[in-house]
């Protein structure tokens, strides 16, 4: 019987010239997957992404639970918290994440709320390089 | 050589005919064609465990492409939304859910990267969330 991997790394990638802790994300729910990019944020409570990556998946997104968050500049957005499958590398997790219509910076956040207490994240921003492992 | 027999008879023959067959119908108010409108062509649907997802190997091979390509992109797709399918850009669009109806329209057979160009002025800085609950406590 072989064990499976528990560490995965990832390259950052390029974003506006710096080298970021962003990876690539795979949603799901039932049958329909979206792969979107998000920031690697442990300083962010939800994660969160556009309502549009809802869209792709077929939820309505204004059916989720409502939560409010606020950003560093004080600004609330209402964010709609559903259950979605994630893949992020080679890990599977269930998780509750966000989806916003008022984020308004053009990517997505992956925030610590039910995936840092799945996933261990360790930044290495000299070689940027990424390293997830599950907990 | 051949004689070719000259057609000019006929062709005067052809627009008598014409324009008499015009001088009879002047009277008859003209009925107007109904306008149809062209259809586009729907995006075929393809089941979704019928589409395929790019690999592990691809995705970083992608990203790779991503990477070697931005400055371009940033010039030439300052906020927009571009869907990469095999370091193709199969979509582009400022809209998010355009992009993904693109993608679908250029190759619904597959799951395509779907990522954001910023535009020069944005600026980098991400904000990092927390409940609105925790504010109320605070103040």
């Amino acid at each position: 019987m072989t064990e499976e991997p528990n560490t995965w790394r990832v390259n950052y990638m390029l974003f506006r010239g710096h080298v970021s802790p962003v990876v690539w994300v795979h949603l799901f729910r039932d049958r329909a997957q979206a792969i979107e990019p998000a920031y690697v944020d442990s300083g962010a409570f939800y994660s969160i992404f556009d309502a549009e990556v809802a869209g792709a998946l077929g939820l309505d997104f204004r059916r989720g639970r409502r939560v409010s968050v606020v950003s560093a500049g004080g600004q609330q957005v209402p964010l709609f918290l559903h259950t979605v499958g994630l893949q992020i590398g080679i890990f599977h997790i269930p998780a509750e994440i966000g989806f916003s219509d008022q984020l308004g910076i053009g990517f997505n956040l992956l925030g610590r709320y039910s995936v840092f207490n799945v996933l261990q994240f360790c930044f290495n921003d000299r070689d940027g390089e990424l390293t997830v492992s599950r907990l | 050589m051949r004689k070719v027999k000259s057609q000019a008879k006929k062709t005067r023959e052809t627009r008598v005919a014409y324009r008499a067959k015009r001088k009879s119908q002047a009277g008859v108010p003209r009925t107007p064609k109904p306008r149809v409108r062209k259809q586009v062509a729907a995006a075929k649907s393809v089941p979704w465990e019928k589409r395929i997802a790019p690999t592990e190997e691809q995705i970083r091979e992608w990203t790779d492409w991503l990477n070697q390509h931005e400055p371009e992109f940033e010039i030439k797709y300052p906020g927009h939304y571009l869907a990469i399918w095999d370091r193709r850009i199969i979509g582009a669009s400022p809209s998010h859910g355009e992009v993904y109806r693109l993608a679908g329209h250029a190759r619904p057979d597959v799951i395509p990267l779907i990522t954001y160009v910023p535009r020069p002025n944005e600026i980098f800085a991400v904000p990092s969330n927390f409940p609105a609950e925790w504010l109320k406590k605070t103040e």
